[in-house]
């Protein structure tokens, strides 16, 4: 009797191995294979905040407002502190306060309405490692706790404004 | 103390053991397709990811043109037919890019060239896939200088990455075996002319002949022709005499600037080229489309709404004939190669007085 | 005699319970697996959208270009009106041709050039929608947009939407 039970107690242990060990491998598998970030959205994103700031750079103003001029131009202006004006709205303004009013209006009809969070920053280092921000952020990266910024794909251009550079800097967050 | 029906208990056992024996097999048989079919799912997965990897890796070089780049790959071999590369079952298919290569890429370093083809403005980018194994000889004799000469500067005129050189297939002192799954072998028609009995006559190495058919192949280039033409050697062995000599592969097919030529090179074999070579020319028929009717346009715009711009409404500035014209023969290449390069040199002309003018370019 | 059927009882009994157990199982991860090939599906599709897009971005059709130099992500505007032409207007001999050439590369979507600023603008260069759509999944490309008379940029973009289609 005691052997009985014991080969049948032998029996079901030796199914519940078998059994076991599927589950095992099929768990594992599943875990192995759920998602690792896509490299082609990575890539996307980092494009695209190349190709958003590339396009700003490039466009060109209103011919009314600052004589048809780059945003570029604009911005080394800025920069240099020239003390130009653009019409913005027929009212005459600086340069600078065009810029902002500009690429607000740009990204907002863009990065802003695609959900995206991001960072616009334009400034001049000094000699003396002091910056000086020229346009302010519109939305912010920020972690968690409200400090800092999140993992971010982010893209610079540099303008000469001789002998300082300026920095146009656009950082998304994902 | 006997126990009535203590046979019947020992048959019990055994069929109980029989029972046990037959249900554990039939679960690990269970198991056991599951694994196989998890197996082939991962191998599936594996190829997804290797063959997104190419895609990616040819992505980047398409945006940094007249680049060699090398790119460290698991040595498993993926398959290339035209515009589609494949592993284990998996395929990819890139219909709007032009790819030259073996139909089997096998190696640890893959290496990818990208050219750009303009008839005179951008049609598309080329793309070349080779491994490190794939092994390009430019033939010529050292004892010959001036030929030598000319064979080594068209060897460094190809991408320097690749595994390249000059040498002669003499069986006696010419190329030796380094162990490369496939040997392409470039005739230049100033270096080593070839009409057909020189190429069935010709003396191959022992390595060369011990080589499977499909492994060794060649191009023969002349550049003597107007337009330059290529045309594609096969080895093959005599069925008569079971003799192993090269023969060429079809008619000479008339190609259009280096990076045609180089796509030669690179092709596989005559049917793999002739697939890209005419993706290029339709490519080049709808691009040209799309210029003729900008032309059009900035024309009209130019005669009314920017009337004032005279000096781009003047003659040979414009060329939207030119452009059409390139266009229907982009559709018949083979015979038309000399009516798209002539119109070619007048689109360029055109240009540059546009340009000279500030007027809108052509390209 | 009672007995042993009582063992075959018990051994038949306890493996329909495991069977139970397995099947109860595979409906879990059939059911996990559907919600996990219905995300991927939607990640594909996304896939495809951004690679249309960047087809689209490096398009010789479209680029910008001076002497053979190709302007990153800028598009000029006489190219753009003349592959929308091409594409959607035209009804000559070579119409079929060109949507099948096209349509090897763009497949079932569709894609429309926008201008923001200084003007606003749009341009549908391509859709192909080939009946029964249930929905689309887009993504967007920032352009600059060349008036080449004028040596003008605007700024814009392009949007691709890929259609989902129901199956048969």
């Amino acid at each position: 009797m005691i052997k009985k039970a014991q080969t049948e107690m032998l029996g079901i242990a030796i199914v519940v191995i078998l059994v076991s060990i599927g589950i095992l491998f099929i768990v594992t598998n599943a875990i192995r294979s759920s998602g690792s970030q896509s490299q082609k959205t990575d890539f996307s994103e980092k494009q695209l905040a190349t190709n958003i700031l590339a396009s700003i750079l490039s466009t060109s103003s209103k011919a009314d407002d600052c004589q048809g001029d780059r945003i570029s131009t604009l911005m080394i202006d800025c920069g240099k502190g020239t003390g130009r004006t653009c019409l913005l709205n027929g009212n005459e303004v600086d340069v600078c306060e065009y810029l902002n009013v500009t690429i607000d209006t740009l990204l907002n009809a863009t990065i802003k309405v695609w959900n995206k969070k991001y960072q616009f920053l334009a400034y001049k280092s000094l000699a003396s490692g002091v910056q000086i921000n020229i346009t302010s952020r519109i939305e912010q990266c920020l972690a968690g706790d409200g400090t800092g910024l999140q993992y971010v794909q982010k893209d610079s251009y540099y303008l000469p404004l001789y002998p300082e550079t300026m920095t146009v800097e656009l950082s998304l967050c994902s | 103390m006997r126990f009535p029906g203590k046979k019947k208990g020992a048959i019990e056992i055994q069929f109980n053991w029989i029972f046990v024996l037959i249900v554990g097999a039939l679960i690990l048989v269970f198991f056991i397709n599951i694994s196989n079919s998890q197996r082939k799912a991962a191998d599936q997965k594996l190829a997804f990811d290797l063959l997104s990897k190419v895609d990616l890796i040819m992505s980047g070089a398409l945006t940094i043109p007249k680049t060699g780049q090398v790119f460290d790959m698991p040595n498993i071999p993926f398959g290339l037919e035209c515009s589609r590369i494949s592993m284990s079952g998996v395929s990819r298919q890139f219909p709007d890019r032009i790819i030259f290569g073996p139909d089997q890429l096998s190696g640890k370093k893959l290496i990818v060239v990208s050219q750009d083809w303009t008839v005179p403005f951008k049609i598309s980018n080329f793309l070349y896939l080779t491994t490190s194994g794939v092994r390009y000889v430019v033939v010529a004799n050292a004892d010959e200088p001036a030929q030598f000469q000319t064979a080594t500067d068209f060897l460094n005129s190809l991408p320097d990455n690749i595994t390249k050189e000059v040498g002669n297939l003499s069986p006696t002192n010419g190329i030796n075996d380094k162990n490369n799954y496939k040997i392409k072998l470039i005739f230049l028609s100033d270096v080593f002319p070839l009409p057909y009995q020189k190429l069935i006559d010709l003396q191959l190495p022992d390595f060369i002949k011990r080589m499977p058919n499909s492994a060794v192949s060649g191009i023969y280039i002349d550049g003597s022709s107007s337009p330059i033409t290529v045309r594609f050697i096969k080895k093959e062995t005599d069925l008569s005499g079971g003799v192993v000599r090269l023969n060429f592969d079809g008619e000479p097919i008339p190609v259009y600037k280096e990076p045609m030529i180089f796509g030669a090179i690179f092709a596989e074999n005559k049917d793999e080229f002739n697939c890209s070579y005419l993706k290029a020319f339709k490519k080049l028929h709808y691009v040209s489309e799309v210029y003729r009717e900008r032309e059009l346009s900035i024309s009209n715009d130019y005669s009314t709404t920017y009337s004032y711009r005279t000096e781009c409404k003047v003659a040979g500035i414009r060329a939207p004939e030119e452009i059409n014209a390139i266009s229907i023969a982009a559709t018949t290449p083979t015979q038309s190669i000399g009516t798209i390069s002539t119109n070619e040199g007048a689109i360029s002309y055109a240009n540059a007085n546009a340009l000279r003018s500030s007027c809108a370019p052509i390209y | 005699m009672k007995k042993s059927q009582l063992k075959i009882g018990e051994s038949v009994a306890v493996l329909m319970i495991f069977f139970v157990l397995v099947i109860v199982g595979i409906v879990f991860w059939s059911r996990y697996s559907q919600v996990q090939i219905k995300s991927q599906q939607e990640t594909d599709l996304l896939s495809q959208a951004i690679k249309i897009s960047q087809t689209v971005t490096f398009l010789s059709e479209l680029q910008c270009s001076t002497l053979e130099v190709i302007k990153f992500s800028c598009f000029d505007v006489y190219k753009i009106n003349a592959t929308r032409s091409l594409l959607m207007e035209s009804s000559d001999d070579e119409r079929e041709n060109r949507t099948s050439y096209y349509f090897d590369i763009f497949g079932f979507s569709n894609i429309t050039v926008y201008s923001i600023y200084p003007s606003q603008q749009s341009w549908n260069i391509y859709d192909f929608t080939g009946g029964n759509i249930t929905g689309y999944v887009s993504t967007q490309v920032p352009v600059s947009i060349l008036d080449p008379i004028n040596n003008q940029f605007s700024f814009g973009y392009v949007n691709v939407a890929v259609y989902t289609r129901k199956a048969g």
